[in-house]
């Protein structure tokens, strides 16, 4: 039998049934303990209950049956089962969703839809329910289900929160022999220790696991409670002085006043009573007031500081830039003889404020400049932007170089393609030229052949006319080319060249 | 194993919103699938002002299997047997007919409903069920006589039927 969780248990007064079914709900509900698994157990819950798992996974799954959810769910998100919002819900062909542990165990027990009693086969019959499902499920607000972290977040990351970070999840205990569990902040360095191993009670004589050393001081230890000498309370041993601080109602301590002069020193419950009409109050809270208005001048005060500071720097600078100027001018004056001698390319910087020196920083002297960095940076300035303006230049005048290249080379062209067309009138002309030389050529020829075959012939065979007259053309069919060709000769021009 | 969460839940339920005319009692802290119900009749009904006290009993297979609901109270009734352990007779908690998806608060306000009327057609008081029908006045007689003897005054729950039926609470939790 576990001694009582709380000092003040025994003391409480008999219960209303509502209170009291409430206070069964939180501290042992629901009795039968499910698997170990499934319920997140508090840190004494974890001394008894080894992980009946057999893999002993990493970390304890989270039961989503026993969330605690920050709003009322709507009706329509519970699962008609558990009547707990859905987890990883399916919907059945019929068209109900549940969430698919649920729909698995009721199939087990009578193979129809818990709702109308339709007929439906496990897995086969499931389907995903509509993503908006999914969506609404995510958006709610849960309570972290480990006991002692308060934190809260929407569904979807309570995940992440309980895997990652919540201090309070039950891990594996650092001890790889250890077989139990232990809240994650419990774990200390060097992370090989048992926390499980048992220690022995600074106040009596049980052996006590080191991870639950505290909460044995606090509620279990019976040697570690005294009786408080001022109050005759029973006080756990390592918090007297935190009652005798804070708690205890007859130690004696001043008006929370007594910095506005109440002179008010008696047992806490009767200053306690004091405080609330002590006329030193309003005085009290003009002096908090007070220094509230202090602290804001302090800080204005220094916020003005640092910004005289930053002035009289800023002034400082620009003076030396001046300075620094001046210095320049008469420094160029007295360079210039220099300068003119200078090689061609310094001819560049004709424009530049700084051209004298620039000459002069290859024999170091630096000293008319307030710091050599400055003037060198000026210099690379100025050098860049020259450089800038020259490649514009260049890409400019490239442009402009093409651009007349391309005018003279236009005309030439034409003038070529107008060489090219009359060479080719010209080669027409002289193949025509030849043509007809040739022909008359032949006509001559064939003339004077045909004069003196005739001759022949007239003392001959007719017949054998027809034969020698076969090399020459049968003047039915020369006759007109020739005839033609000769009227044209007689015109005295040929036939007028093909215009191009 | 599943059981002992969804009653956990029906119980928070019920204890954050109190359904009326009902209250809910644990006779045993350690055993949750036991539940002490008191039940006011309603106005309307002839065992008015009675006060009835029931013994749910949730199996291990609630929700999948309906709660065992008995009426502690003596009861002259044609639908609830006439003896100290009255079983009911209500559709709604056959085993062919129990879904799941039904709430023990539905549960009980059927059986509210079944106080204000009876249903002779589906009885297990043959007799009472005779009587109901043909001479309604003497019936109501009997159940004023039987609210009177029994329903008055604070509601006894027979602590020999409460003990056995914690007993079988007992065999059924793992």
């Amino acid at each position: 039998m576990p001694p009582p969780n709380t000092p003040e248990e025994g003391l409480l007064p008999p219960q209303s049934e509502p209170s009291r079914i409430a206070s069964i709900l939180t501290t042992a509900a629901p009795p039968p303990p499910t698997s170990s698994l499934e319920q997140p157990p508090s840190p004494e819950a974890a001394d008894t209950a080894a992980p009946s798992s057999p893999e002993d996974p990493a970390l304890l799954e989270i039961d989503y049956q026993i969330l605690e959810y920050l709003d009322t769910v709507d009706e329509t998100l519970l699962c008609p089962v558990c009547k707990t919002p859905f987890h990883s819900p399916v919907t059945t062909t019929c068209g109900h969703t549940f969430c698919a542990w649920c729909i698995n165990q009721a199939l087990d027990i009578q193979p129809t839809c818990p709702i109308d009693r339709q007929p439906l086969t496990k897995t086969r019959d499931y389907h995903r329910p509509p993503l908006i499902v999914k969506d609404q499920l995510d958006r709610l607000k849960v309570k972290c289900p480990n006991k002692g972290c308060d934190h809260a977040c929407s569904r979807e990351h309570l995940d992440s929160h309980y895997e990652r970070r919540c201090e309070y999840t039950m891990v594996r205990c650092p001890d790889t022999k250890c077989k139990k569990r232990i809240a994650r902040r419990h774990v200390q360095e060097p992370a090989s220790t048992c926390m499980h191993r048992e220690v022995s009670c600074r106040y009596c004589d049980e052996k006590v696991a080191l991870v639950d050393l505290n909460t044995h001081y606090d509620f279990l230890c019976s040697g570690a409670t005294t009786k408080c000498s001022a109050c005759e309370a029973t006080v756990v041993l390592h918090r007297m002085e935190k009652h005798c601080a804070n708690d205890c109602p007859d130690t004696q301590v001043r008006c929370k006043w007594h910095i506005a002069g109440c002179k008010v020193h008696d047992k806490r419950f009767l200053v306690q009573e004091h405080e609330d009409g002590c006329p030193y109050e309003i005085i009290g809270e003009l002096l908090k007031q007070r220094a509230e208005d202090r602290r804001i001048i302090d800080n204005l005060t220094d916020r003005l500081v640092t910004l005289e500071t930053e002035r009289r720097e800023h002034q400082q600078r620009r003076a030396r830039r001046r300075e620094l100027s001046r210095q320049a001018t008469n420094a160029s004056r007295g360079a210039d003889a220099i300068d003119l001698s200078a090689p061609d390319p310094s001819s560049f910087f004709f424009d530049m404020e700084w051209r004298p020196e620039f000459s002069n920083v290859g024999a170091s002297e630096n000293r008319t400049w307030g710091s050599p960095e400055d003037y060198m940076l000026a210099r690379f300035e100025r050098l860049e932007s020259r450089m800038e303006d020259l490649s514009k230049q260049v890409v400019e005048m490239d442009a402009h170089q093409s651009m007349s290249m391309l005018q003279q080379i236009m005309p030439l062209n034409q003038q070529l393609v107008e060489l090219g067309s009359k060479v080719g009138v010209l080669n027409m002309h002289t193949t025509w030229l030849m043509n007809m030389q040739r022909h008359n050529h032949l006509q001559q020829r064939s003339g004077a052949a045909s004069a003196s075959t005739s001759g022949l012939a007239n003392s001959g065979m007719s017949s054998s006319n027809e034969s020698n007259n076969n090399p020459v053309r049968p003047p039915s069919e020369g006759g007109l080319p020739y005839r033609s060709t000769s009227r044209r000769n007689s015109d005295g021009r040929g036939e007028p060249p093909p215009r191009l | 194993m599943s059981s002992s969460k969804r009653i956990t839940k029906e119980l928070t339920d019920c204890t954050n919103h109190p359904p009326p005319n009902i209250s809910i009692s644990l006779p045993s802290d350690s055993n949750i699938s036991l539940w002490h119900i008191t039940l006011s009749a309603p106005a309307e009904s002839i065992y008015h002002p009675g006060k009835f006290g029931l013994i749910v009993q949730f199996p291990v297979e609630y929700p999948f299997k309906p709660p065992q609901i008995t009426f502690a109270t003596r009861i002259y009734h044609p639908n609830i047997t006439n003896e100290s352990n009255g079983s009911i007779c209500l559709s709604l908690l056959k085993t062919d007919n129990w879904k799941p998806s039904t709430k023990i608060v539905t549960v009980l306000e059927a059986i509210r409903q079944l106080l204000v009327e009876p249903q002779p057609d589906d009885p297990l008081e043959t007799r009472i069920a005779e009587q109901y029908k043909n001479e309604r006045k003497e019936f109501e007689k009997e159940a004023k006589a039987y609210v009177n003897k029994y329903a008055k005054g604070s509601v006894k729950f027979n602590t020999a039927d409460a003990a056995g039926s914690s007993t079988t609470g007992g065999e059924g939790a793992p």
